[in-house]
């Protein structure tokens, strides 16, 4: 069996990959699936941790995250085609019309 | 190992869920008919059986929470009940009321019907968030209240800004979601469960407990980023001036009211409940680490940096949304106490700022429908509409701290209790650093009004036409906020500072 | 997420879902390396690639050695390095490999679920119904574009 704290390192690395991708990409859709990643880090340290302490409801807590992640994709992609349809790019830094 | 499933019974979820079904069965009510019944009715008339039908399911809601038990609870920590939340969630109610009344002249969308149902939705979420101890279900409905407000924010289908702020709310909120999980999902590593209590039991356990281990310190690191960009607390507010600006004005309103409320009770549920063992100390000579010090920096930014770029705005909305930013700072003062007395100052603080600042929106909304947005452009209003102007009076004299209205007792219990938190006045710099900084909030409020009472008018500029409903309930939003202001003791006896 | 061409990255991050996927399985969490097949194998992906050919004609090539490349590998680091060192040093993660738990059988998760987590599952219902109602307003067409909005909001 692989110890834990492997799958922990594994979870530590697709976080930070989606963590950087979401600063540094310039598109949308790229940004968007940097959440997904992140998201899926989280998912694979719940399950680690139900395992470690043979308790199910980290499993349960994943199942909940992926649906709330199917939703927030449903929503997150028809914002991307409204902004799209609107803008007619999905470069970050082209959709600037208010100001920081 | 696993313990046997523990049974909820479905009567006694029924029972205790009244209200929030009533909410949504209203939401289901408006979509229903506005897509059968009403699909040929005339807009105004569509609006008009909207907002009775959303406004008769908050009321019976309200009327379902004074006659249900004070204290109940369900297995797992899934609904924790206390006189406490059943006064937050009168007040998101009450807030979401008056968000329906001012929407009476929307008219950016023909589809009301969704609309209403998604406002009664993120209420309902709302709801539930303040009501549950439980990880899953926070994350779940803080989830779905989000989703809600995107949604609401990229409304107006006719401006571009709305969908780019839908856009960039969305970008950060799932940013921030990501970042609550994984403080969330070490939490549970931690302690091995996903109930508020036993984590707080687990991590107070016997030496050598997790209590100093370093993933813990990545988890409140995690979870206080998460929440902080939920309330739009500095450095991770980026999303919230664009958000507020292309949002439509009653989302906006909306926004920055009911979601601050609900998000404050339970960020400060979430630290001074499961992670109580590990409050550490951020006083000038007795550091201890802990949630407290990171939270008195991020109080410490947002105060400056809200404040500051609020200063430098022109915009009445942006200058709204940094103004929150800086309010959002004062308010954490009151999750740093720690205290009972801290929390009760908390949402005295929270709920009199919703109420003003969705009346500043419903000023706004009424503004904007005549085109005005900018400051400069509020010159003469207070002859163009006097109870327009004096409504914007009130609402930014209560914001900024001035002695009658009830934004200065706000003030005044939450600094005093920040200030009594730590023995030796430990906190006495940071509560300087926000009256220093109530102050300069001050100066630009009163800029506003400048504008709109001293700045001489335009010549030939006609009379403001407000619709009655809209000043209606402003007049009613300004007299709550006086009255909560002359008389605090009224909402402070419920919320238990005595 | 260093690739290219975005369906390059949607192609990756599909195998990076089905790798998890078998990794759910081999820690033994049955349901939820089934569930994460579905929904994210199934859903997800589908959906990004939708969203792809909906907006195509927007497929810049960026450079990956650009100076933004370089800090976000130096911010990817940063990040990994202090959750690397918090799991390393941390007492909680037993080094020593864990003895594989029993799968739980899907029946008594589904019980679970009706009946410790019912609540939860009503609400993410109530969350699904108002998120299908928001992305079909949101993405829908809007008829009659009103001109003197736009104009207001390119002026801005």
């Amino acid at each position: 069996m692989v110890p834990i704290s492997w799958y922990l390192i594994l979870s530590a690395v697709l976080f930070s990959i989606g963590v950087a991708a979401f600063f540094i990409k310039r598109n949308i859709i790229t940004v968007f699936m940097s959440i997904e990643l992140m998201l899926n880090a989280v998912n694979l340290t719940f399950v680690g941790f139900a395992q470690q302490w043979h308790e199910v409801s980290g499993q349960i807590f994943v199942f909940f995250v992926m649906v709330v992640a199917a939703a927030e994709a449903a929503v997150g992609l028809a914002i991307i085609i409204a902004v799209f349809r609107a803008r007619s790019t999905l470069n970050v830094d082209q959709i600037d019309l208010m100001k920081l | 190992m696993n313990p046997m499933p523990v049974s909820v019974s479905y009567s006694e979820l029924l029972r205790l869920t009244w209200p929030e079904i009533a909410v949504t069965l209203a939401g289901i009510l408006i979509l229903a008919l506005d897509l059968t019944v009403l699909r040929r009715a005339s807009l105004a008339a569509r609006l008009r059986s909207g907002v009775a039908i959303a406004c008769a399911g908050c009321i019976a809601a309200l009327f379902l929470l004074g006659y249900s038990d004070a204290f109940a609870s369900l297995p797992g920590s899934m609904l924790v009940i206390t006189p406490l939340t059943h006064v937050v969630q009168m007040a998101l109610l009450a807030l979401a009321i008056f968000t329906l009344l001012l929407s009476f002249s929307i008219r950016f969308t023909s589809h009301i019907g969704e609309y209403f149902a998604l406002i009664l939705f993120a209420t309902v979420a709302m709801m539930f968030l303040v009501a549950t101890q439980n990880l899953l279900l926070i994350f779940v409905a803080l989830e779905f209240l989000s989703l809600s407000l995107y949604i609401l924010t990229g409304f107006d289908k006719h401006s571009r800004q709305s969908a780019e702020a839908a856009l960039k709310y969305f970008l950060f909120g799932g940013m921030s979601a990501g970042f609550l999980l994984f403080g969330m999902s070490l939490l549970y590593g931690l302690s091995g469960s996903i109930e508020l209590p036993k984590i707080a039991a687990a991590l107070s356990g016997p030496a050598p407990g997790p209590g100093y281990d370093p993933l813990l310190w990545v988890a409140i690191v995690m979870v206080a980023i998460g929440f902080g960009f939920k309330i739009a607390a500095a450095p991770f507010h980026l999303w919230a001036p664009d958000a507020y600006q292309g949002a439509p004005t009653v989302s906006a309103g909306f926004l920055a009211s009911s979601s601050k409320v609900a998000s404050f009770f339970i960020f400060a549920q979430v630290v001074a409940v499961a992670l109580a063992p590990v409050a550490g100390s951020g006083a000038a000579r007795a550091y201890t680490p802990g949630w407290v010090p990171t939270l008195i920096l991020i109080a410490a930014l947002s105060m400056v940096v809200g404040n500051l770029a609020a200063l430098a705005q022109t915009s009445l909305r942006r200058l709204l949304a940094y103004s929150a930013i800086g309010h959002a700072g004062y308010m954490l003062l009151g999750i740093i106490a720690h205290s009972p007395r801290g929390l009760s100052a908390l949402l005295y603080y929270v709920i009199t700022y919703a109420l003003a600042v969705v009346g500043a929106f419903g000023v706004l909304g009424a503004l904007e429908s005549e085109g005005i947005d900018r400051i400069a452009d509020l010159a003469g209003l207070s002859k163009r509409a006097p109870g327009l102007a004096l409504c914007l009076l009130i609402f930014l004299l209560s914001l900024a701290g001035i002695p009658p209205l009830s934004g200065f007792f706000a003030k005044f219990y939450i600094f005093s209790a920040a200030l009594e938190s730590e023995p030796h006045l430990g906190l006495l710099w940071l509560i300087l650093l926000a009256v220093a900084m109530s102050a300069v909030s001050l100066y630009y409020y009163l800029r506003v009004l400048k504008a709109a009472y001293v700045a001489p008018a335009p010549l030939d500029q006609p009379k403001l036409r407000i619709a009655p409903a809209t000043r209606l309930t402003l007049w009613i939003l300004a007299a709550l906020v006086v009255l909560v202001g002359c008389a605090p003791s009224l909402l402070l006896n419920s919320l238990g500072i005595r | 997420m260093t690739l290219r061409r975005l369906v390059h990255c949607a192609l990756a991050l599909t195998v990076a879902f089905a790798g998890l996927a078998a990794l759910y399985l081999n820690l033994g969490a049955e349901f939820a390396g089934l569930a994460q097949l579905l929904v994210y194998v199934g859903a997800i992906a589908i959906l990004i690639v939708f969203a792809i050919l909906l907006t195509r004609g927007d497929d810049t090539a960026e450079s990956v050695f650009s100076p933004s490349g370089l800090a976000g590998a130096i911010l990817a680091a940063a990040v990994f390095a202090v959750l690397a060192w918090a799991v390393e040093t941390s007492g909680i993660v037993h080094p020593a490999a864990i003895p594989a738990a029993p799968p739980e059988p899907m029946r008594s998760i589904g019980l679970i679920l009706m009946h410790r987590y019912i609540l939860p599952l009503e609400v993410i219902a109530l969350m699904l119904t108002a998120a299908m109602i928001g992305a079909v307003i949101l993405a829908l067409r809007e008829k009659r574009p009103q001109p003197e909005q736009i104009q207001r909001s390119s002026a801005q």
